[in-house]
């Protein structure tokens, strides 16, 4: 192919769109690398630490769209200390000077400032879309900006964040804004002046996800959906209203128009008189997302899962019940993806909850599932093995038992076989989360059968290294790897240390490593950041003493510079 | 313990018993609440603790005197968890308050409306048998001192209105304590952490009957 002419070459590598085949072409040649780099529109980073942003804009000076993670994935669960890094600013700053073109940028647990989504605003006159995933460091006067100053802005979606309130800044959007495909800012809690969100949506015609936050009255809601009948992705605010009152019947006939609403969430409060005017839309939902709405009990969730007998992906809490999942089961054909959270996370096991039986139900009643995270108070060896049977094709499964090391109530023995017969039957499955009472049996199974497995999350679980080891032995496509509160140790980090070259990252916490098998492997392996966290910031106590918190990743950055003190890079 | 307790239902609304300090927090029979922090052990038949660094006065004071005493000893004192693991279960801090919360009572009154921008940091702050909250500007103060004047202006005139009397001073045993939420969704003591990490961590304020705080005590993560 070196006597095609590079625009012919290039050509042909626009039909390639995944990062793993740009990157491989990559290597072919010289040529084949100048073409590509110069071609290439998006790139992804599962590590902001891996690279430097420097690095990044020399060799794709063209990039159109950037996707970047921060910090690792315990950091939502408060495993991490504040101040960690992770800040989008040297980022932005280097694509400022380098890429100017930049469309699209997408952070996910990353801290990024008010200043640096100012400096966002100002430095791409093409931006076009901004998705924020669980970052913080930012107010609303952050957002004002954005609203401000991006002429063309698509798409501003802002996932689960920790936004500060600095006041109203939805009317920062001008009047020239009319170009909104997708608005999403209900993890806000500020005020939202509704006269200005109803001009905006009236203006943005091609407007098709509008996600509102809780302080957006239902009021409100029922005039923006008038406004906006071609909305294929709502997600309401505050449900709260009397049913005799006209604002809510205007809603129920709005919602009627509402021909084109595949996708439903938000409900933070509710008034479960006002539910009706959901069911005509219920019928063609593919997605409902049901898992804010503490306050919907599970006789009125059924009876919305009745209606919904389209779909694909729904999310909801624990309220449900076993006798709610069976419902689904029954109605739900095309089920693809569950998720049933805890509405009581920290309680004492009094609230609603479910058990092994609704996960059963479902997989018998479902035959297109394929993703699940389930948190239930009690799991059964029984179950899974019949979870197992009836569901080969999952590609994601991650079960949380709530109570740890929580054996098997009918047995009173370990998951392993469970999951054993999980891991056997579920050749592609990529991703896993184990819980209950777990011994080093289960990573035998796991590294044995689980050959597709990308990302693992353990808890409470194993006896010795050999658990951990046989993992390491095992699993081949490992990418992700963390682990809490486990009895493994030196030999198990230290058993495959080429491996972790192989894979994104590590993460052990209030395991049995010590520093000297941190130094040791740091030593060892210089392409790798081996990063000890202890929270507060006292290393002392030797080379013997055991380390709080793990972090290994591999980089091409060398250690970073913007660690805090808590933070000791080997 | 003993000493001037101020009854829910008395005329009197002395206020913000913040930090009662050297306090546990404690059940009696006859269902007053008795604020204070010590810790584990500490000072004799507590049945509660937070495990709070211990002040120094044990009688029950009010916030401006609780002041007078250093508020943190050499670092901040870990919070005694609720839950026996950190992050566990693994589900992000916004889930764990999603509990079933009551309407809000009307909508916000029209001054809340901010039509300009203004840099300061201003968090929400209710009151417990008040319909209206108010709006407080935390970057114009810089000490829970300031915080708890402001506090006490703030609603002296709302009680006013509501035909109260209101001696509202700051060193009386009130039946009132103030707390908040801070940004994992938790709600907090005001007073336990050094005023800069308080106003990084705050989102919105809360004066509580203390009567209310064996109600509010489940809600809260402690």
């Amino acid at each position: 192919m070196t006597y095609f002419p590079e625009e012919v070459v290039e050509h042909i590598f626009d039909f390639l769109t995944s990062h793993r085949d740009r990157n491989t072409v990559s290597l072919v040649c010289k040529a084949w690398y100048r073409v590509e780099r110069l071609s290439r529109r998006n790139v992804f980073i599962g590590n902001c630490y891996a690279v430097k942003p420097g690095t990044l804009v020399s060799r794709f000076p063209r990039i159109r769209s950037l996707k970047l993670k921060g910090k690792p994935h315990f950091a939502d669960f408060n495993l991490v200390p504040p101040g960690w890094g992770a800040n989008a600013l040297p980022w932005v700053e280097a694509i400022a000077r380098g890429c100017p073109n930049l469309e699209e940028l997408h952070l996910k647990r990353m801290v990024i400032s008010d200043e640096c989504l100012e400096l966002l605003a100002r430095s791409f006159p093409n931006f076009r879309a901004l998705v924020l995933v669980s970052c913080e460091g930012f107010s609303t006067d952050g957002l004002a900006a954005i609203a401000t100053h991006c002429k063309w802005l698509r798409e501003l979606d802002l996932h689960e964040n920790e936004v500060d309130d600095r006041g109203e800044w939805i009317s920062c959007f001008p009047d020239s804004c009319t170009s909104l495909v997708s608005l999403n800012f209900a993890c806000l809690k500020g005020e939202v002046n509704a006269l200005a969100l109803e001009r905006l949506v009236t203006r943005c015609t091609n407007l098709q996800s509008l996600r509102l936050s809780s302080a957006v009255s239902l009021e409100t809601l029922s005039r923006v959906i008038l406004r906006g009948p071609q909305l294929r992705d709502l997600g309401t605010g505050s449900y709260v209203h009397d049913p005799r009152s006209e604002p809510y019947l205007n809603l129920a006939s709005a919602f009627m128009a509402c021909k084109s609403l595949r996708s439903l969430s938000g409900f933070w409060e509710v008034t479960a008189q006002c539910l009706p005017a959901v069911y005509p839309i219920c019928s063609n939902l593919t997605t409902l997302n049901l898992s804010y709405a503490a306050s919907i009990q599970g006789t009125e969730l059924i009876k919305m899962i009745r209606h919904s007998r389209k779909l694909q992906s729904l999310w909801v809490l624990d309220l449900i019940g076993d006798r709610g999942l069976c419902v689904v089961a029954s109605t739900c054909k095309e089920l693809q993806e569950l998720r049933v959270f805890p509405s009581d996370p920290s309680g004492d096991g009094s609230a609603a909850s479910v058990t092994e039986e609704g996960l059963l139900s479902v997989s018998m009643g479902c035959p297109k599932l394929h993703s699940i995270l389930y948190f239930c108070r009690q799991m059964t060896n029984a179950a899974l093995i019949d979870v197992a049977k009836n569901c080969p094709r999952f590609t994601r499964f991650r079960l949380c038992v709530l109570d740890p090391r929580k054996p098997d109530p009918l047995t009173s023995r370990p998951l392993d076989e469970g999951f054993g017969a999980i891991v056997r039957s579920c050749r592609e499955l990529r991703r896993l989360s184990v819980s209950g009472l777990l011994t080093d049996k289960v990573f035998h199974y796991i590294g044995r059968y689980a050959q597709k497995l990308e990302m693992l999350s353990v808890a409470f679980a194993g006896e010795s290294d050999r658990g951990m080891q046989e993992l390491m032995e095992g699993c081949r496509r490992l990418r992700k790897l963390e682990i809490r509160d486990c009895p493994f140790g030196d030999a198990a980090l230290l058993k495959d240390a080429d491996k972790y070259e192989t894979m994104r990252s590590l993460w052990m916490s209030s395991c049995d490593v010590t520093l000297q098998a941190c130094q040791a492997l740091a030593a060892k392996m210089p392409r790798l950041n081996v990063e000890v966290i202890s929270d507060d910031g006292d290393f002392a106590g030797g080379a013997v003493c055991q380390v709080e918190k793990l972090y290994v990743y591999r980089t091409v950055a060398g250690p970073r510079d913007d660690a805090p003190a808590y933070v000791w890079t080997l | 313990m003993d000493g001037k307790r101020w009854r829910v239902d008395d005329s009197c609304l002395g206020l913000l018993d913040l930090i009662p300090n050297g306090g546990d927090w404690i059940e009696s029979e006859d269902q007053k609440l008795q604020l204070r922090l010590g810790p584990p052990g500490g000072e004799g038949s507590s049945e509660l603790s937070l495990g709070l660094p211990h002040r120094a006065a044990s009688a029950k004071r009010g916030f401006s005197q609780t002041l007078g005493i250093e508020p943190v000893g050499d670092g901040i004192a870990p919070p005694p968890a609720a839950a026996p693991f950190v992050g566990w279960p693994p589900v992000r801090s916004f889930r764990r308050n999603l509990a079933p919360c009551s309407s809000t009572a009307g909508p916000p009154p029209q001054n809340q409306k901010q039509e300009t921008r203004s840099k300061g940091m201003f968090v929400k702050i209710n009151m417990d048998g008040i319909p209206i909250g108010r709006k407080i500007d935390l970057s114009t103060h810089d000490s829970y001192q300031k915080l708890s004047s402001a506090v006490d202006e703030l609603f002296r005139d709302l009680l006013a209105e509501e035909g109260r009397s209101i001696p509202g001073l700051l060193d009386r045993d009130g039946g009132y304590t103030l707390v908040y939420e801070d940004n994992e969704g938790d709600r907090m003591l005001v007073g336990d952490i050094p005023w800069d990490m308080f106003v990084s961590a705050v989102k919105r304020l809360r004066v509580l009957k203390s009567t209310n705080l064996s109600l509010s005590r489940r809600a809260a993560s402690h």
